[in-house]
């Protein structure tokens, strides 16, 4: 059945009670102002991306010889492969430091081993090394910015039910904020009950370890390590 | 953010003020009885004689122990157990009558025109002759005090007469105190009418100015205070009444906008505030008017009606609580009473608007129009109340609004449905209604069944801008009979700075209503 957000817009301000449900009507300048809110949370999500409920997968053209590649609303990169001939290249991520920090040489041409991603305005950017020797259809599993939203559209097409009703409590809480009005004690224990369902269940936990030794020490790259894969070059 | 409480006055009065921004507190056909809100007299129809005449006046012999009724042009005599009996006929068909009874089983008759004597001894209705066109009769002292009405030369006189055979009264001599004028003023005399609890004082009433006079008896006759008079006249002579130790009219002079105001007549008193001398000031028909006394439970009301359609106006001031409210027939137009009388143990009224005759009771909760009916027109019950607002100014968030009301004295049960209200019945094609194997009508998908529409019921609605506009009403059905549980709320009334509610109560039962608690997060 269709979730407008109209409707959720509607149902945040009764839940806020600064409209009355039986009562009254959200007026055109609350419904514009809930838009506007609404889209500030689904915003905010971009830098709490534990609240990104859903992974996406994304289809990149990788040019040859082109490094950098800009990904409109790209927020993280869990995996980054591509395939050639059924056979499927992982490339691994590299840190910052690593990337832009260390000997390499920048004018060979080969199947991509190593990305580095940076977050920019609308986007992010990625950086692949070594620039492909050819065009290939990289594939990356990730999370995207949640996209605006606008009077009248169906939520229930690109959110379940669950992330409607967080929204909906969400945007009641920052409603009573732009009123200075105290958050109601059921709204409030209704968005924390479904913030931590979310932010713990919708998205599996982080739990890689990384360990750093002293004692380790790391050999520097050199010519022949990075004329390695020129065995493999199709 | 604390949450607190403010207090919504739903056992009010009407003390709106001039303006809804400063108050817009009225109650209709409620008052208030013990610090409790309830239901102002309903009225049922035991007599009509001519639907498309008006009633014009209703006056009870307390000797001849019956009622005078002038219906039109007809004169009736209502005797035990409201039967009617013409005894005559006036020239005039139109306009308030006034009555008043002497000692010799006469009673006086005026219409503006002429008067009349209707001897209930020998049943004879009897026309004057008099020089000038009588306006306002009173009994005193075993006189008719008579007033003329302004149109007549020197209307400042008015005349004192006196029984002169059965079917006569004659003035008595200007040398032996037949005719007096209004002298404090130069203007005119509307009124003459005994004054209350006060023996031989009566009030000469004119139209900036009324005058006490004192009966010393011999050939004055009638002496004028002539310490004392007050400094008001009178709007419409079918404004003044009397009752108990008072007279009470609608008050105006060369100065002054209108007023209502009461004498004992030793002191003087207005009693209307801002807000309703500002819609007395706005009447534009002030003579088509009509007041009386009237006692109900032991409360004594000034019920004073602008029936004109453009004013359309009922006030009634109740003089044990010192409060006004406003009282209407079942469609909130004015109230029809005119000219109430207390016969046989019950309240009778003439209708304004019909020729008929009203009982009137706080029992009776309806406006029952059709003779021998138990059930007639729903009479809208209202009450707008104070607007809360903070002395910050800062908005708040209306949690709740709860109030106790009594509920389960109706008699309705629980959910009762008229099956004829109900909609989309299946029939076969011979047009024969559908059963169940049970008997029971079969109803179409998209049919409804309508609860009675009669049902008991309060629907609230409210404003958030001082009163201006209201939403729309929000229903509460009150429980069905035997259900006593009393609490009544409505939830989650959003945010505002100001906040005004107001109640309808509707349906066959009575109202007995507390005052009420908002909960509000400030």
């Amino acid at each position: 059945m269709a979730y407008t957000v109209n409707q959720l817009v509607s149902g945040a301000f009764y839940a806020s009670g600064i409209v009355s449900r039986e009562f009254e009507t959200v007026s055109g300048q609350q419904l514009f102002d809930g838009i506007e809110w609404l889209n500030e949370i689904l915003a905010e999500k971009t830098i709490d991306s534990d609240m990104v409920p859903y992974e996406s997968t994304y289809e990149l053209n990788l040019v040859q010889g082109q490094e950098e590649y800009y990904i409109e609303d790209l927020i993280e990169i869990d995996t980054l492969t591509f395939t050639i001939d059924s056979v499927r290249f992982p490339v691994q991520q590299t840190p910052r430091d690593q990337y832009f920090g260390s000997v390499r040489v920048n004018n060979i041409q080969s199947l991509p081993v190593c990305w580095f991603m940076e977050r920019e305005y609308g986007g992010a950017r990625l950086y692949i090394y070594f620039q492909p020797n050819s065009s290939y259809v990289a594939e990356i599993k990730g999370i995207f910015r949640l996209n605006n939203v606008t009077q009248g559209q169906d939520l229930s097409l690109t959110l379940d039910q669950f992330y409607i009703t967080y929204l909906k409590y969400a945007l009641a809480c920052k409603i009573c904020d732009e009123y200075s009005m105290e958050i109601p004690r059921g709204v409030l224990k209704q968005h924390d009950k479904y913030y931590g369902y979310i932010s713990k269940k919708s998205r599996p936990l982080d739990l890689h370890i990384r360990k750093s030794s002293t004692l380790h020490k790391r050999n520097g790259g050199s010519w022949a390590w990075a004329n390695l894969f020129r065995g493999y070059t199709t | 953010m604390p949450k607190t409480q403010a207090e919504i006055k739903i056992v009010g009065s009407s003390t709106f003020g001039r303006y809804p921004k400063i108050s817009l507190e009225k109650t209709y056909n409620m008052f208030i009885s013990d610090d409790w809100l309830v239901s102002y007299p309903g009225f049922k129809k035991v007599l009509e004689i001519n639907a498309n005449s008006e009633g014009r006046g209703l006056f009870h012999s307390i000797r001849g122990d019956f009622l005078i009724y002038v219906v039109g042009s007809s004169v009736y005599k209502i005797t035990t157990g409201i039967g009617s009996i013409k005894v005559g006929n006036l020239s005039s068909s139109t306009g308030e009558v006034f009555m008043d009874e002497n000692l010799s089983s006469q009673i006086c008759i005026v219409d503006g025109i002429d008067a009349y004597i209707y001897n209930w001894s020998n049943k004879s209705l009897t026309k004057q002759n008099f020089a000038y066109a009588p306006g306002f009769v009173s009994y005193h002292n075993s006189f008719f005090l008579i007033a003329q009405e302004p149109t007549q030369p020197h209307p400042e006189n008015w005349f004192v007469y006196q029984f002169l055979n059965d079917t006569e009264i004659v003035q008595l001599a200007s040398n032996a105190g037949g005719t007096f004028s209004i002298q404090t003023k130069p203007d005119v005399c509307l009124a003459v009418h005994r004054i209350p609890g006060r023996g031989n004082n009566i009030i000469a009433i004119g139209s900036a100015v009324s005058e006490v006079y004192t009966q010393v008896g011999g050939s004055e006759n009638y002496r004028r205070n002539s310490s004392f008079n007050i400094n008001s006249g009178c709007v419409s002579k079918s404004t003044i009444a009397c009752a108990d130790t008072l007279v009470c009219w609608l008050g105006q002079n060369e100065n002054n906008s209108p007023t209502i105001m009461f004498t004992d007549g030793s002191n003087i008193e207005q009693i209307s505030t801002d807000g309703i001398n500002y819609q007395l000031q706005e009447i534009q028909f002030p003579e088509q008017s009509t007041a009386f006394f009237y006692k109900q439970d032991g409360h004594l009301f000034y019920q004073l009606t602008f029936y004109n359609s453009a004013d359309n106006l009922s006030l009634v001031y109740d003089f044990n609580t010192s409060k006004f409210f406003h009282v209407t027939d079942w469609r909130l137009n004015y109230h029809p009473a005119r000219q109430v009388v207390f016969f046989e143990e019950k309240t009778y009224f003439a209708s304004l608007s019909e020729g008929s005759i009203y009982q009137m009771d706080t029992n009776i909760i309806d406006q029952i129009n059709v003779v021998g009916d138990v059930e007639g027109h729903n009479i809208p019950r209202i009450r707008i109340c104070n607007t809360v607002r903070q002395g910050s100014t800062k908005p708040f968030r209306v949690n709740e609004v709860v109030f106790v009301m009594e509920q389960g004295v109706n008699s309705f049960p629980q959910m009762r449905i008229d099956s004829s209200n109900c909609t989309d019945i299946m029939i076969t094609e011979d047009g024969n209604v559908m059963i169940s194997e049970g008997g029971a009508e079969m109803q179409g998908e998209d049919g409804i069944c309508a609860t009675n529409i009669n049902r008991p019921c309060v629907d609230m609605s409210i404003s958030k801008n001082g009163a201006q506009t209201f939403s729309g009403g929000v229903r509460r059905y009150l429980n069905a009979e035997g259900h006593y549980r009393n609490m009544i709320s409505w939830h989650r009334l959003g945010f505002a700075n100001e906040f005004t509610v107001q109640l309808e109560f509707s349906g066959m039962q009575r109202f007995v209503i507390n005052d009420s608690l908002a909960d509000i997060t400030t």
